[in-house]
């Protein structure tokens, strides 16, 4: 049974792939969609409630939440999945090497892991944007610097493991080089856990980067951006507390989404090699 | 199935009885064994020979009423009175170890790798003959001492032995339980050439007291340990009766081609040991 | 004959406190023989396997290949050798097809192999051609080794290490597998690896008996049963053989 199966067999994850799909287009065609200029305010209109100018009524400047909504998305997507691929090549790369050469080049690796892995990652963060300055892209840097050590972390190990096959000794023993062995043999068994991983961590990284956006670090007014519509909203908690939910409600269904499609996508994968297990078997 | 000399020799009532034992994909209904009818008396042995994929493990699990859950079994397997195919789990599995012993090819997964090799004879010792630690110790040591083993294996953990020592120590385990069939399931199929010979010999002596029910790929080492012979093919018997006499005259065009396999696998060897004598 | 490979006080220690698993190993392998390497389980047999193919490196003495070392041969040679393994399982990526497979034991560097090429590989192993694109667990453990062994001679090694390559399939498969070997080995130096004399017998010219980490024994095939060495003595009568019935 192919992964594509094993993941179309469950409604909930094909639901989560699409809504997530459904997101990830509103926010590229977020110029188009939205009905009114994000950035526009109308004091006049500020706290305006829900209705048919205005779908998800208004903020404390009387801009638009639905267009601010989809051109946050933007915003927040974007971050969270460059944050979620460059956090994958700054850990994969490293990691699959020091498994693959084992030796000095492993050892110093893991220590140098241990070290950063030692701090707790929301400290981490917090410190290095406090050192950086505020801003989405120095949010991201940090939050790849907390991260990356994990990923190479776990990644050396299973690099290790599929070396010391007798596939890759053979391709050693043919003459062929570190690149062919990494692309043949390691890239291709790595690559279904670096997806699983990656699907959960991008929800993780949506997270965090609201979490440091709301607490004024990341995304900096006007622009928006989920956590940092989150954190206005909060301002104005008594005045208009309904304008906590269009930004809430979205964090928490675009992650729940990417926790679920990864844990799906594992268990996928746990069936192919079940399945595998039983062809063995019989 | 059981040729008739075979039943006048032995006497006694079998001790094991297969009758049409037939084991299904669960899910599909596609047969993997159909229609095996075996019998196992007391001092006697019975060999199941047959390729990789005929079905030869799943018929020894289903004797046992070890099959996975994915797999359905039919016919009867009788054994002390109860059917081991359709009996509840927990008779089942006290039937199995003191009534049915099972030794298995790998044996360095058999064993726990958190304890020691004493650790494992005491508990099955004590749970299933009731023996205190000093008892079960003795016994132990007897037993380990039959297989060629030293006592002190008691006290090693089982990454410290070779995989033919712990075969030796899983025999041993069995043994000690003192079952009165033995089903052997390619006990020398993952040992070199000297360990085999001596698995084989060790088996060889244990057959008088008990039955044994040996199954292997290897036609010399069944025709060294076993009076009867089965032969399987995809899933079927398809030639049985005693060993000799199915290897003189093998009726079936499997069993033909086992045995020409075998023969032409020594054929160097023997020109080699024949040219010295 | 000239010396192909040539070994000198090879040693080989696993483990803290070492434990020697080779103690001082001098071989000296003419070109185009086939060498049979036997000893029980625990001998050394597959550690000095790994060190002739330059996968570990000896803790003292060396190995040359035509008079240079391991590594700067293979550099000069891709390609150049080769080897079987007991585990096929392992020994393929698991999502490669069979032709996949096969291609890999192209040297590298040299143009990727046609399909034709391919296919006379398969050919030459025996292997139906509609199993091309099969994946491994698709195959039976036989199938698959066939695979392995058209991969490991389509370079035409100069040095083929076969380890133990048909210990783990049926007796039915062996001798089809050794009848194929048989055929295949002739051009090139081979040293088949195994703990049955039956097998090794059946394949090898000169037989090379390991105990416990040193050479006890180096004699012609013919010669097998006139040797004194206890421990080849030993491991001649655990040999099982159909007895005549």
């Amino acid at each position: 049974m192919s992964l594509r199966q094993a993941l179309l067999r469950d409604g909930l994850a094909v639901c989560s792939l699409l809504f997530l799909l459904l997101v990830l287009l509103a926010a590229l065609l977020a110029p188009w969609l939205a009905p009114q200029d994000p950035l526009a305010p109308d004091v006049q209109n500020k706290f305006a409630v829900w209705s048919a100018e205005h779908w998800l009524g208004t903020d404390h400047l009387g801009r638009d939440v639905f267009s601010r909504l989809l051109y946050g998305a933007r915003c927040t997507l974007g971050f969270a999945l460059l944050t979620t691929v460059f956090t994958l090549l700054a850990g994969i790369l490293p990691g699959l090497l020091a498994g693959v050469l084992c030796g000095r080049t492993e050892t110093l690796l893991l220590r140098l892991c241990d070290i950063l892995l030692s701090f707790p990652a929301e400290v981490l963060i917090l410190a290095v944007t406090g050192m950086l300055g505020a801003g989405p892209e120095k949010a991201a840097l940090a939050c790849l610097l907390a991260k990356w050590p994990w990923y190479a972390r776990m990644m050396c190990g299973i690099a290790r493991q599929y070396a010391d096959t007798n596939a890759v000794r053979f391709a050693r023993v043919m003459g062929h080089g570190l690149p062919h062995i990494l692309r043949r043999h390691i890239l291709p068994r790595v690559a279904g856990e670096t997806i699983v991983l990656a699907t959960l961590h991008t929800g993780s990284f949506i997270l965090t980067l609201s979490a440091l956006s709301f607490l004024g670090l990341g995304v900096q007014p006007p622009a928006p951006e989920w956590g940092a519509m989150l954190g206005e909203a909060r301002n104005a908690l008594l005045r208009a507390p309904w304008l906590m939910l269009p930004p809430g409600a979205a964090i928490l269904l675009v992650v729940a989404a990417c926790n679920y499609l990864g844990d799906c996508l594992h268990d996928a994968l746990e069936g192919r090699c079940g399945d595998e297990g039983k062809a063995v078997f019989s | 199935m059981m040729d008739d000399t075979s039943q006048k020799t032995a006497g006694a009532a079998p001790l094991l009885e297969a009758r049409r034992v037939g084991v299904r994909v669960r899910a599909t209904g596609e047969p993997l064994v159909a229609d095996v009818s075996l019998t196992l008396y007391r001092g006697r042995s019975l060999g199941i020979v047959g390729d990789s994929g005929s079905g030869k493990t799943l018929l020894c699990r289903s004797l046992l009423g070890l099959l996975p859950s994915s797999l359905t079994a039919e016919g009867q397997v009788l054994f002390d009175g109860a059917d081991m195919l359709h009996a509840e789990a927990a008779e089942a599995r006290h039937r199995r170890g003191t009534g049915l012993g099972l030794l298995l090819q790998q044996a360095m997964t058999a064993f726990d790798p958190l304890r020691t090799i004493e650790a494992h004879f005491l508990e099955s010792l004590r749970e299933k003959c009731g023996l205190a630690a000093a008892g079960a110790r003795r016994k132990a040591e007897a037993y380990l001492n039959r297989t060629g083993l030293a006592a002190d294996v008691l006290h090693a953990w089982p990454h410290q032995l070779s995989g033919g020592m712990l075969q030796r120590c899983m025999i041993a385990l069995t043994l000690s339980l003192e079952p009165s069939v033995i089903v052997a399931d390619e006990p020398t199929t993952a040992q070199d050439a000297c360990h085999q010979f001596r698995i084989v010999r060790l088996l060889a002596g244990l057959r008088q007291e008990r039955a044994l029910l040996i199954v292997s790929h290897d036609l010399a080492v069944v025709q060294a340990l076993a009076d009867d012979l089965l032969i399987l093919h995809e899933g079927r018997c398809v030639e049985s009766g005693p060993t000799a006499a199915v290897l003189a005259a093998p009726q079936h065009a499997c069993t033909r081609r086992l045995l020409e396999a075998r023969q032409a696998l020594s054929r160097p060897f023997l020109q080699l040991r024949g040219g010295r004598a | 004959m000239t010396t192909f490979l040539e070994a000198r006080g090879l040693c080989k220690s696993y483990g803290r406190p070492p434990r020697p698993v080779l103690r001082s190993i001098d071989l000296s392998l003419p070109r185009g023989v086939i060498w049979g390497l036997l000893g029980e389980s625990g001998s050394g047999k597959s550690t000095l396997a790994r060190l002739l193919l330059g996968l570990e490196r000896p803790d003292a003495g060396q190995i040359l290949l035509e008079g240079e070392p391991i590594r700067r041969w293979r550099s000069r040679h891709p390609g150049g050798m080769s080897v079987v393994f007991q585990d096929y399982v392992t020994s393929v990526p698991p999502q490669a097809d069979v032709a996949a497979i096969i291609a890999e034991g192209f040297p590298p560097g040299a143009p990727r192999p046609d399909s034709a090429a391919i296919h006379a590989l398969m050919d030459r192993v025996a292997l139906p051609r509609f199993l091309s694109g099969r994946l491994p667990h698709e195959l039976s453990g036989g199938q698959l080794q066939r695979v392995c062994i058209a991969r490991a001679i389509a370079a035409r090694p100069s040095l083929l290490v076969l380890d133990e390559p048909v210990s783990s399939l049926d007796i039915a498969v062996q001798a089809r597998i050794l009848e194929l070997l048989q055929d295949l080995a002739k051009e090139m130096t081979c040293l088949f690896i195994t703990h049955d004399v039956q097998a090794a017998v059946h394949l090898c010219e000169q037989l090379i008996f390991l105990h416990q980490g040193r050479i006890i024994a180096s004699l012609p095939r013919e010669e097998l049963f006139k040797t004194d060495n206890p421990h080849v003595r030993d491991l001649l009568a655990c040999t099982l053989v159909l007895k005549d019935f």
